[in-house]
């Protein structure tokens, strides 16, 4: 094969085979921890993630109905109008999280659930309806937050096992075994370059007995 | 020339500290509902235009996470969606919007397949 015909069948080039074969075996067994150990980290947060979307699911259902027996009783332009009076609070800090190489974000919402003074439209031309709508929201966007750190962590940890899993594979189908192909072609041509002086001296050997 | 870099990086890492917004893209419903939970930016804009929005806010530095409903996502051009995942800032959450929860979950699963070689009961 042309791989092995590439190589010089030196003594050299065998101990420098063999020295990557080492190199390849540490590297692949570096990898496959780093591998496993992702996919721990990924199993312990894939629960987190599906009972946060389970949640997320019930909650904007009950968000949306309350919206719109909010909109039937108030009109939407009305709703709409209370909408834009509501006293803005969500900003966000995100931090980036190191888990095993893999940046994950870390969002802090200084979120609070406000009471329904707090929330800035009046209280007197709006109802509870109204305020069960908000109410129903503010929860929903809790979730949001913890959702959109959970999952995109998830995604993250994906990628980075794909990946992780690539090279592993790479190194143990590929690289591995063309390597230890080349360190047998390079120790069989030693052996019969061996042979063969060791034949010559006895020809000539015969040739002057 | 070296001092106005040194002020851009200082800069974002500051903006990465604190005061990112919350951005909502979406139909009337969520947008009226997110706004009255207190999210300060929100488009009505669908399909399309929606997307151009969506784009828009990408480039922009104080944005950390946009609300987009299901729907939206599932159109989206894959080169786009793999633009979201790769992403580390903002981050791309879809919600179910008032037609309720969508194949969402989906995405996750062919992840989950394509990475760990099996399919998973998510």
């Amino acid at each position: 094969m042309a791989i092995e015909e590439s190589v010089k069948p030196t003594r050299m080039e065998l101990i420098n085979i063999k020295n990557r074969i080492k190199l390849a075996e540490k590297g692949h067994r570096l990898l496959k921890q780093k591998r496993d150990v992702l996919i721990l980290e990924f199993f312990a947060i894939l629960e987190k993630a599906r009972d946060l979307r389970g949640n997320l699911n019930t909650q904007t259902r009950k968000a949306y109905n309350a919206l719109a027996v909010a909109e039937a009783y108030h009109g939407f332009f009305e709703v709409e109008s209370a909408a834009l009076a509501v006293s803005k609070v969500s900003d966000v800090e995100i931090r980036v999280k190191n888990v095993m190489g893999v940046k994950v974000p870390d969002i802090r919402g200084r979120y609070v659930a406000k009471t329904a003074f707090e929330r800035g439209y009046g209280i007197l031309g709006t109802s509870a309806k109204l305020d069960e709508a908000a109410g129903a929201f503010e929860e929903t966007l809790v979730t949001v937050i913890e959702l959109a750190k959970t999952e995109d962590a998830l995604k993250k940890l994906l990628r980075e096992i794909e990946k992780t899993k690539r090279r592993v594979n790479a190194l143990q189908y590929v690289v591995m075994p063309r390597l230890r192909r080349q360190s047998k072609y390079i120790s069989m041509r030693l052996d019969e370059m061996e042979r063969e002086t060791f034949f010559t001296l006895k020809m000539i050997k015969r040739k002057l007995g | 020339m070296a001092d106005a870099k040194k002020m851009e990086v200082s800069g974002a890492a500051a903006a990465q500290a604190a005061g990112l917004k919350i951005v909502v893209i979406g139909d009337s419903a969520m947008v009226a509902g997110f706004r009255l939970a207190g999210v300060a930016e929100a488009y009505i804009s669908e399909g399309k235009e929606a997307e151009r929005t969506l784009v828009s806010l990408l480039d922009r530095g104080n944005v950390g996470i946009i609300i987009i409903p299901e729907v939206l996502l599932t159109q989206l051009d894959w080169r786009l969606k793999e633009r979201l995942e790769a992403l580390a800032r903002p981050v791309v959450l879809a919600v179910p919007d008032k037609g309720g929860p969508s194949l969402q979950a989906e995405s996750l699963r062919e992840m989950i397949k394509r990475a760990l070689g099996f399919e998973l009961g998510v």
